[in-house]
């Protein structure tokens, strides 16, 4: 009877029968491949569980998939395609997770855990160095052949010689019953075989690539057999070179390699290689590889493909590779024609050495001409001619003498000036986007000139413009335009762009990602300028689904990198409401370090909404000490210090903000609010007046103008302020409450405690209302609902020192001088500066013949406020007592 | 005499109303009897991994692995040093690290001090302690969950397989033990066990799915004992059905 004793294979057996029934490898397949999260695949196995619970879809094999699929995680593509790399990668899986019989599981310090790959050499084994408490890749060779042997301890030689950073690092050779093998540096990441990557992304890689293979030159060594599977990139997006297994020392005529094998990967070798000129390979030999790995990058697919060897090797001897520009068309120009030049035929006419590759790698990417001209139509004519002569030659000729026609020449010439135009467009538009990443990265800089900055990214914008002109509807130039308008915070220019970007072609993954952004910066902005109650309105909510469903078609898309798409995961976990679960993510972001400054805010919007001031300001300084020119998040930090009354940091944040981006609406609606706090309202009405001419329909903006106006008396002005803002919003409650502000100074009680009432009617936890409304009662007399109404408001929030001061003034009438002592000092701790506190207290202490502190209170009082002298009735005794 | 009670999971125990990690987590005052027995039943599912994972990190035969860890229990249970530790999270990280800590202090102790306090041992039968297949590699930790997915299959078999019984479907369970619970080289097709059971093809592969099924669910009860929510009973299912 199986039991508490399960014998070990049966356990594997049922394992493995249950996680098949349950879609488990389906589904870890797609976490792995990053097209969902663990927390979604969790989600998506108990909705499994609920929909198997109700019997309707029972028996059905697959329903995983159909839940994911179902919730949007993977297109039905998608699915087809994880099945398929499923059957075809199961039995490999199985067996590469177990070691090989008879090794062992110990050797010396290392203990092996498990099978992570087969090299074109040998095995590697992951394994735990127990002295060094550091992860290990263990390589054992597979052919014990004296030749292999010897290549293998030699290569071992080599590569230990190699220190770089993009070159995986060897420990220690050794050796174990025989079997010799070398202990590396663990790369915890994967390998980059058939993919295809954002072209600057490939750049990226292939740059640092080359780096190190002009390193290992400079040391005499040349790899022999660079390809994408050759190469390792980590979690953090470092990437690492590795098997120098073929390699081989540039100036020993070692016999090792002789032995007829055929060396580095047909797909990847160069034609001397192919050829079997083992003294014809060099530096160049790798340039080539390199070539043909930057060519897989871009396409997703090798340069050359067949189905059997030979047909490969023949097509890379006889073939020039399928443009790469109609495999994607985006490619820039001189983009292909790097890649081509490092995969000339002939290695007289490549890059003569890694470092020549890498040098023009770099022209490229800063928008300067390469040595790698496109190649015209002569070249290639004159190319194919000198390959295989007699039959091109006359060919040729034949051409010449028809396009010998006057009249057809006029076409060919007008059609080839257009083409010629549009051509130079595509061009100015790829220029255009490497300069836009590069002002992407210089936006960080702490000592930017910002108006400069700004007239550059203008200028690269209208070069999209003009570029746009010539190719029409072009989504990567729209794409571009939009990025160019978020640079510069034109959030409505960039959305109305990247849209077009998206009409144009709806899966342009990183104009969704931008869009998507904007969208966050949107809410962002209101949700910090309109407070909590922001969150409760459509419009919070429109902007969260919009955002939502631009980044997850972003992150489904493939184009983002891990960064960014974290990024976007943790986004939309929070917009989804799962903020835990956000902030669980982002905390990770954070605590393993590197580029953290978007992870910080995502979570400081969560604690933003619980009111954890404290940590926010230092989560957004953490983020700002990363970035300072990081708008949202100063904007962000403004606000919060406001929160902790720390008005003066306030407003540095806000003149920063404004300084980056003097069209931020929010940035002079909060320094506007600060002022006001100041009690410095021309400034704060000069502030809200700027941000009504770049945002006319702001009933928050008119509102607060309304509350400074009323402060400095312009009474007309202020009921006009909150008629403009009950127009735009006739369920603004604050625009009631500052009415029956502005109509209680015009004498209309009555009107006031109407305005009072609809607010309290259009959001009942709108503490001011009541606060408000507790005070005309109290003057007039009904004290009781005054006492009721501040209850209600300290009830809403605990923390309201106006509904304790207005209580306190409440008791004073009433005379019980104890509950006025203790309100008015609740008050007063939490806002030192409401002169009606002290006066309150002062009252009570007289009336309880405590003059000195009475009289202290007083004082305080009339510092803040010496214009109430003359409305103290009882001073004067006051004084006399206190005096005598 | 034994401290934990047996360590063999015995059919048809009673289940927990509620998660007893999480009452555990709620008391969190380790002098309460409600802590004590809590934590009594969850480590005595405990005993074949942490033996395991003793075995690996420290190389100890047999004998002297089987000692440690019941000293390890009875520290755990014991020692003041449990009032200063935040039980948070999951369990079996907990014990993970309550294990790591244990063997650095024996360790630090074992020289200076001769081991063999008098504590009562636990009364196992040698077939318990049967060594898994050598398939090395594995660390510590990892021989650990596996004996951790290992019990709670074990555990989940009898229990599905008493409650078939109850109900009058014990070929269902005939079938899953046929097809699931033998080796490869040994499993029969659909069409001989249908032939020998007496059953339509259909039938042989609708009782699979409904057995396997159900004791994915048995399985999920298992760790709802300790889980704190179902979301965390789903982690830990994805991890127990994971290589």
């Amino acid at each position: 009877m199986p039991g508490k004793n399960l014998p070990y294979r049966i356990f594997r057996s049922v394992k493995r029968a249950l996680a098949e029934q349950e879609g488990v490898p389906l589904g870890r397949l797609a976490v792995d491949v990053g097209l969902l999260t663990q927390p979604q695949l969790i989600e998506c196995l108990m909705e499994q569980e609920k929909v198997r619970a109700t019997g309707t879809e029972g028996g059905s094999e697959g329903l995983l998939g159909a839940i994911m699929v179902r919730r949007g995680y993977l297109t039905t593509g998608q699915l087809v395609e994880l099945l398929r790399e499923q059957k075809t990668f199961r039995p490999a899986a199985e067996s590469s997770s177990k070691l090989k019989p008879g090794l062992p599981g110990r050797i010396g310090k290392f203990v092996l855990q498990k099978a992570i790959g087969i090299g074109g050499m040998g095995e590697v084994y992951l394994a735990q160095d127990t002295e060094l408490g550091r992860k290990v890749a263990i390589k054992f060779l597979r052919a014990e052949s004296p030749s292999s042997l010897k290549r293998f301890l030699r290569e071992a030689k080599m590569a230990s010689a190699l220190n770089h950073p993009a070159i995986v690092q060897v420990y220690e050779i050794g050796e174990w019953d025989g079997k010799p093998f070398i202990v590396m540096q663990y790369v915890d990441g994967e390998v980059l075989g058939n993919r295809r990557l954002p072209v600057l992304e490939a750049f990226r890689i292939v740059r640092k690539i080359g780096e190190a293979v002009a390193h290992a030159h400079g040391q005499g060594v040349i790899h022999r057999d660079i390809k994408p599977r050759n190469v390792m990139m980590d979690r953090q997006g470092a990437v690492f070179l590795m098997d120098f297994g073929l390699a081989r020392e540039v100036d020993s005529d070692s016999a090792i390699t002789m032995g007829g094998q055929a060396l580095g990967t047909p797909q990847y070798a160069s034609p001397e290689q192919l050829r079997g000129e083992l003294g014809g390979v060099d530096e160049r030999t790798d340039v080539y590889a390199l070539g043909a790995s930057l060519y897989e990058l871009l396409t997703g697919v090798p340069p050359f493909t067949g189905r059997t060897m030979e047909q490969v090797i023949m097509r890379a001897l006889g073939r020039d590779p399928v443009p790469l520009r109609r495999l994607r068309r985006e490619v820039p120009q001189d983009a292909e024609a790097i890649c081509l030049k490092a995969m000339e035929k002939e290695k007289e006419r490549r890059y003569q050495n890694a470092r020549e590759l890498v040098t023009d790698i770099d022209r490229f990417l800063a928008g300067q001409p390469t040595l790698a001209r496109p190649s015209g139509i002569w070249t290639k004519v004159f190319k194919t001619v000198r390959r295989r002569p007699a039959p091109y030659v006359a060919v040729t000729m034949v051409l010449l003498v028809v396009i010998g026609g006057a009249f057809l020449a006029g076409e060919l010439l007008h059609r080839a000036e257009a083409a010629r135009r549009r051509e130079d467009a595509a061009q100015g538009l790829s220029g255009a986007a490497l300069k836009l990443m590069e002002a992407q990265t210089e936006a960080s800089d702490p000592n930017l000139d910002h108006d400069r900055y700004r007239e550059k990214v203008r200028a690269l914008q209208q070069q999209v413009e003009a570029a746009l002109k010539v190719l029409g509807e072009d989504a990567r130039g729209y794409y571009l335009k939009g990025l160019a308008h978020s640079l510069v915070y034109e959030d409505d220019e960039a959305i109305e762009a990247l849209s077009k970007a998206l009409r144009i072609d709806e899966f342009h993954g990183l104009a969704r990602y931008e869009r998507g952004r904007m969208y966050v910066r949107m809410y962002v902005a209101h949700l910090y300028a309109g407070r909590d109650r922001f969150e409760r309105e459509d419009r919070a909510r429109e902007l969260q689904r919009k955002a939502v469903e631009d980044l997850r078609s972003a992150m489904r898309a493939g184009v983002l990198a891990q960064d960014a798409l974290r990024k976007a995961d943790a986004l939309v976990l929070l917009f989804q409401g799962e903020k835990e679960a956000a902030v669980e993510l982002c905390s990770r972001e954070i605590e393993r370090g590197g580029k953290m400054a978007e992870f910080l805010i995502i979570r400081s919007i969560v604690r933003f909404g619980e009111k954890r001031w404290t940590e926010v300001k230092e989560d957004l300084g953490a983020a700002l000490r990363e970035n300072p020119n990081h708008v949202d998040a100063l904007f962000q930090r403004a606000v919060t210090r406001s929160h902790l009354r720390d008005y003066e940091g306030a407003l540095r944040d806000c003149d920063q903000v404004l300084r980056i981006n003097p069209r931020h609406v929010w940035g002079y609606v909060g320094r506007g609010l600060v002022w006001a706090k100041l009690g410095e309202h021309q400034k704060a009405v000069d502030d809200l007046t700027t941000a009504l001419k770049l945002m006319p329909r702001s009933h928050f903006a008119y509102t607060q103008r309304a509350f400074s106006r009323m402060r400095l008396k312009d009474l007309r002005g202020a009921l006009e302020d909150c008629e403009k803002a009950l127009i735009i919003n006739p369920s603004s409650s604050e625009a009631y409450v500052n009415r029956s502000h502005v109509r209680l100074e015009q004498g209309d009680w009555d009107g006031a405690v109407q305005d009072c009432e609809r607010a309290i009617e259009a959001d009942p936890s709108d503490v001011q209302a009541w606060v408000n409304r507790a005070a005309l009662r109290g003057q007039r007399g009904d004290l009781q609902g005054a006492l009721e109404d501040c209850g209600e408001a300290l009830r809403i929030d605990p923390d309201c020192a106006a509904a304790y001061v207005n209580r306190s003034a409440a008791y004073t009438e009433l005379r019980d001088w104890e509950a006025t002592i203790k309100d008015a000092t609740e008050a007063l701790r939490r806002d030192s500066t409401l002169v009606e506190g002290w006066l309150n207290r002062a009252h009570a202490f007289y009336a309880c013949g405590e003059y000195a502190k009475a009289l202290s209170d007083v004082n305080e009082a009339l510092r803040l406020a010496p214009a109430m002298e003359s409305r103290i009735s009882w001073l004067e005794d006051l004084r006399r007592r206190a005096g005598s | 005499m034994s401290l934990y009670g047996d360590t063999s999971m015995g059919g048809g125990a009673g289940f927990f109303p509620t998660t007893i990690w999480g009452r555990i987590l709620a008391c969190r005052d380790p002098e309460s009897p409600e802590y004590r027995a809590g934590l009594q039943y969850l480590l005595s599912r405990y005993w074949k991994p942490v033996y395991r994972y003793v075995r690996i990190a420290w190389n100890k035969p047999n004998e002297e692995a089987k000692d440690l860890t019941q000293d390890f229990f009875a520290e755990f249970l014991q020692s003041s040093k449990m009032a200063g530790f935040e039980p948070q999270g999951r369990f079996r990280s907990f014990l993970k690290t309550a294990l790591r800590n244990f063997l650095v202090d024996t360790r630090r102790h074992e020289v200076a001090q001769k081991r063999g306090r008098g504590k009562a041992p636990l009364s196992l039968n040698s077939e318990e302690l049967e060594e898994p297949p050598e398939e090395g590699g594995l660390t510590p930790e990892q021989a650990f969950d596996q004996e951790w997915a290992r019990s709670l299959i074990g555990e989940a078999l009898i229990r599905l397989e008493t409650q078939l019984a109850s109900e009058d479907k014990a070929v269902y369970f005939k079938v899953f033990q046929e097809m699931d619970l033998q080796d490869e080289d040994k499993r029969p097709t659909y069409e001989e066990l249908a032939k020998r059971l007496g059953l339509s093809m259909t039938d042989v592969t609708n009782f699979l799915a409904n057995v396997r099924r159900r004791l994915r669910r048995v399985i999920a009860d298992g760790i709802r004992e300790y889980a704190v929510d179902e979301e965390e009973v789903y982690r830990e299912l994805l991890e127990l059905l994971g290589e």
